[in-house]
């Protein structure tokens, strides 16, 4: 009896991460009158052939799939759906955090929902899907429009965990803008530290608060933390990129760069916190 | 019959004068980008130092993003198509198509569909370009390419027109740091040559590598007039955005790929020695790096 229940859920969890994106689109008929197009289904590098201008950023956090389909309403118009399998939840997270829109939508625990003129941008476990087309001045609109969202977030079981240093700046408050960063693309889009990847960076947190701009490096190891922010000190000392370069102790200097704003970079165990004003 | 001679001479003299103060680049700064588009190009000597009667004119627009600020406005490539149907070419071709949509974007489309209309596009180099014999060719040497050791599939219309005109975006872009200019031109390969930029350097997205791709397709062959869009530009997260939109609201205008990135660089806050297209066009010998080297004229309407 143990082994069956072993084997159901171990059953259920391997149908779970091997479900592509392609099995999330609903299909035609989802809702009175709306018909299902032609599906695009890419993988890994072959993301390439979907995305125009992008698609290496993708490929940073980690790409697995994507599937993209219209459906099209004889009066109330088209919507266009693409939903991306991402490694996991962080990257999803990750691709998701650089989709800038003025409102943010949380639903406990899952999925996060952003809002952007005529489109939305969810978040779900290891997925990222966006909406588009959205027409709210048509009456009937926008109930299809969530139930197709509805439709879509209700296929994937997972949910929406978050990276911890994410966390912990969440609780304090006081977000305005926020970025969860996996390699060096992403970090030139949050900030530009010249086009060589001088943090080694694995993971990074953005936060915004309005008045300081907050860049959090975490690393694997502290020895690996503690060579960067030694390269990283060494690199802001000689460029021409930053100037009145100043050190406190071994875990702590400040530069200015170009536009006038102050970098204070520290050394926190395994991790560099970059402060911006 | 020496008098007239005396006279051809002046004229000859005076008209190469003229052209010799014709600025490098001119850059108008204002909200009306239909009107600035058309004085730049005035000021550049005006469209009929470009362009022919009856020749055939190449364009490419950057128009194939969503996001605002992203895409070239269109008011912008209005603005040309009227100056060129104005100088009387027979054909003008989108290297690149422009779709139905992207005109909906700007209010002068409807009073403007006659010229719109008379324009044709090379649907085949809609994304994702796929080869075909018709409408592309394949290049199997770049001459003195540095980069480019593969075979090239590039739209085959832009080898036969007889001006050519670029009109990109100057924005952001995570890898290449400006998308402007130079790289505009990736928008005459199919997405396979593309993709090769990304993928077969020493490593994937290899900012060095993809930077040495563009100039070497850049020696393919010059455009004849540059018309970049820096009024609404998005100045991080692209090149598709959403990201942080800044307005300088400047048409800039030449013929100098490689200067007019640098100073859309420069004006955009980058750093230059981050936009490795600009040393690298410039050791290609595709223009100039030195700004002091120009006459650069500045006008605000």
């Amino acid at each position: 009896m143990r082994v069956t229940l072993f084997l159901i859920l171990l059953l259920t969890v391997f149908s779970l991460s091997s479900q592509t994106s392609k099995e999330i689109l609903p299909n035609s008929g989802w809702q009175e009158g709306w018909q299902k197009g032609e599906v695009q289904f890419y993988k890994g590098d072959d993301l390439f052939f979907l995305i125009n201008g992008g698609a290496d950023l993708y490929m940073e956090y980690g790409f697995v799939d994507v599937a993209a389909a219209d459906y099209v309403h004889s009066s109330l118009g088209k919507l266009y759906v693409e939903i991306y399998k991402m490694e996991n939840e962080k990257a999803a997270f990750g691709i998701f955090s650089m989709s800038k829109a003025s409102s943010l939508v949380k639903i406990a625990p899952s999925p996060w929902i952003i809002m952007a003129d005529k489109f939305l941008h969810i978040w779900k476990g290891s997925y990222y899907i966006t909406i588009s087309g959205a027409d709210f001045n048509k009456a009937g609109f926008s109930i299809d429009y969530l139930m197709l969202m509805s439709l879509i977030t209700d296929k994937i079981k997972e949910e929406n965990i978050l990276p911890e240093t994410f966390t912990k700046y969440e609780k304090e408050g006081c977000i305005y803008d926020f970025a969860y960063i996996m390699g060096p693309l992403a970090l030139n889009n949050v900030y530009s530290f010249g086009f060589q990847d001088i943090f080694n960076v694995e993971s990074a947190v953005m936060i915004d608060t309005g008045v300081v701009k907050i860049i959090e490096f975490e690393y694997s190891n502290v020895q690996k933390c503690e060579e960067t922010y030694r390269n990283v000190s060494d690199f802001m000392m000689r460029t021409n990129r930053f100037s009145s370069y100043s050190s406190e102790d071994n875990t702590l200097f400040s530069v200015t760069d170009r536009n006038g704003k102050i970098l204070i970079i520290s050394l926190k165990e395994n991790r560099i916190i970059v402060e911006i004003s | 019959m020496k008098k007239l001679s005396l006279l051809v001479v002046a004229l000859l003299l005076l008209s190469l004068s003229l052209v010799a103060k014709a600025p490098d680049i001119v850059v108008v700064k204002g909200e009306g980008i239909y009107e600035n588009t058309l004085f730049a190009v005035e000021k550049m000597g005006g469209m009929q130092r470009f362009v022919q009667p009856g020749q055939k004119v190449g364009l490419l627009v950057n128009s194939d993003f969503k996001e605002y600020g992203a895409y070239v406005n269109p008011d912008i490539v209005i603005a040309v198509l009227k100056m060129i149907f104005d100088a009387g070419v027979s054909d003008v071709v989108f290297l690149q198509p422009v779709s139905e949509e992207y005109w909906k974007k700007s209010n002068l489309a409807e009073s403007h569909w006659d010229i719109i209309s008379k324009t044709r596009g090379i649907d085949a180099n809609k994304f994702p370009a796929q080869f075909s014999e018709e409408y592309f060719v394949k290049i199997e040497n770049v001459e003195n390419a540095k980069a480019i050791n593969f075979e090239l599939e590039i739209v085959k219309e832009f080898f036969d027109v007889d001006v050519f005109i670029n009109i990109p975006i100057a924005k952001h872009h995570a890898t290449t740091v400006l998308t402007n200019a130079m790289k505009n031109l990736m928008g005459l390969n199919t997405r396979a040559s593309n993709v090769k930029f990304h993928l077969n350097g020493p490593s994937r997205n290899d900012p060095d590598f993809i930077a040495q791709c563009i100039v070497d397709l850049n020696l393919l062959r010059k455009a004849d007039l540059i018309i970049s869009d820096m009024t609404n530009v998005i100045k991080t997260n692209g090149p598709g955005g959403p990201g942080e939109i800044i307005s300088p609201m400047k048409i800039v205008a030449g013929r100098d790929a490689v200067a007019i990135d640098k100073y859309c660089a420069q004006e955009l806050g980058f750093f230059i020695e981050d936009v490795l297209t600009v040393q690298k066009g410039f050791e290609a010998g595709l223009g100039k790096i030195d700004l002091n080297q120009l006459n650069i004229v500045e006008f605000e309407n």
